[in-house]
């Protein structure tokens, strides 16, 4: 069930995907992180309603796929809707990834991943 | 916070009055390990012994638990279900699902706390913005592309390979940028030269600035250059009371309800696949009862 302690040792940064307000809130706490040129890597992307779904997609696979320095990924619940397929297949352990609520947003329960789970662990 | 649980030791009587003796093994074993952060551990040692000591068929079982490691825990697990009947089977299923509906209880408030704390961030930003200077706007236009992490996640690895990891998030251990202009300040507001002219406060910072050389020598240069800015600097060096409030708020979050919401998440996925596992155990007894049942 655990995994070893080699798949976290180094995962020590927070990630998020969000929209700009949401994003702002969490550099605020101090989690945002550029790394050292020339690969400059932001471990956040904001979102708005220009952004294709493919630049989500990508900024989901490079925090969760390629990077090994991301323990966390935070993710609007309403841009995990937008790559729902994506999201609901992602069976890694590390990166953990959870859905938080924005301000256009609010939470929704019938989209949160865990009572969906809930949801078929008791028959419906 | 996490809400305390309302009835910790009676999940233990419940179980231990009303679950065969047999898998009393089983469950003490899964309480002391998997419950660690609702039930508390001396209660159910304390039942684990009474019952130990009152059946002999637990008597290769130790109250307190010895270092299990995965394959033994697992073998223990499996070949405790493969023995129960479809009685204990369903016993021991209500039990987990007890203590998944707790997490769920649990997660749920959380959930509702998590989105609290997001609405208040939020509220605080827009008004942070609305008193702003005509044009500003507090978000990407302002972000460094030189930002470096403040705060930083930790994953603790369990004490036994059954468990899930913990995760916590803490600040990263730098001094923090003002804590230089804190140590002045305060020296200045203790010493017996106060800050009254401009002379003065220079004498003070130059005195200051000796001693800190003398005590760090080059490493000052070296910590100076490690020093990671308040992320807050990054909008502004005077930045509004809204903006600090909002930033108070985020961290609160980040380092309080986020952290358990991933425990939480964790623990569940655990409890699932063993209540599964329990499932199909009992599914596959009563079929075997069923077999016995045919002429």
């Amino acid at each position: 069930m655990a995994a070893p302690a080699s798949a976290y040792k180094d995962r020590q940064f927070l990630a998020v995907i969000g929209d700009e307000d949401s994003v702002t809130g969490l550099l605020l706490a101090g989690i945002g992180h550029v790394t050292q040129p020339p690969d400059s890597q932001k471990n956040f992307l904001v979102v708005d309603s220009k952004t294709d779904n493919a630049a989500i997609e990508e900024a989901f696979e490079k925090f969760t796929t390629e990077r090994k320095d991301i323990g966390i990924l935070l993710i609007n619940q309403h841009i995990a809707e937008r790559i729902r397929h994506r999201v609901d297949t992602y069976t890694a352990a590390f990166p953990a990834l959870l859905e938080i609520p924005s301000k256009d947003h609010p939470y929704d329960p019938e989209k949160d991943s865990v009572l969906r789970r809930v949801r078929r662990l008791f028959g419906e | 916070m996490l809400r305390p649980n309302p009835r910790p030791t009676s999940i233990c009587h419940t179980l231990f009055e009303h679950c065969p003796k047999s898998n009393l093994a089983f469950i003490t074993h899964r309480m002391t390990t998997r419950q660690s952060h609702a039930i508390k551990s001396n209660s159910i040692t304390e039942l684990g012994t009474k019952y130990i000591s009152q059946q002999p068929i637990l008597d290769s079982f130790p109250p307190t638990m010895p270092d299990f490691n995965s394959v033994n825990v697992s073998v223990r697990a499996s070949s405790a279900l493969a023995d129960m009947n479809t009685n204990e089977l369903s016993c021991l299923i209500d039990g987990l699902l007890e203590e998944y509906l707790e997490l769920l209880d649990q997660y749920t408030n959380l959930r509702a706390e998590l989105g609290k704390a997001q609405s208040s961030i939020q509220q605080h930003l827009a008004r942070a913005n609305f008193h702003a200077d005509r044009g500003v706007r507090y978000g990407a236009s302002f972000y460094t592309p030189r930002m470096q992490a403040s705060r930083v996640c930790r994953v603790t690895s369990p004490a036994l390979a059954s468990e899930s990891p913990t995760f916590s998030v803490h600040p990263y251990p730098q001094k923090s940028p003002d804590e230089g202009i804190n140590d002045i300040t305060t020296k200045t507001s203790s010493g017996t030269s106060p800050i009254t002219s401009p002379e003065n406060f220079k004498e003070n910072l130059f005195e200051d600035e000796k001693e800190k050389e003398k005590e760090a020598g080059t490493n000052g240069k070296e910590k100076d250059k490690n020093k990671i800015p308040d992320p807050i600097r990054m909008f502004g060096f005077s930045t509004s009371r809204e903006l600090k409030e909002a930033q108070k708020e985020s961290i609160s979050m980040i380092e309080g309800v986020i952290p358990k919401l991933l425990g939480l998440d964790e623990q569940m996925k655990g409890v699932e696949i063993e209540i599964r596992r329990a499932r199909k155990y009992r599914a596959k007894a009563e079929a075997q009862i069923s077999e016995d049942v045919k002429p």
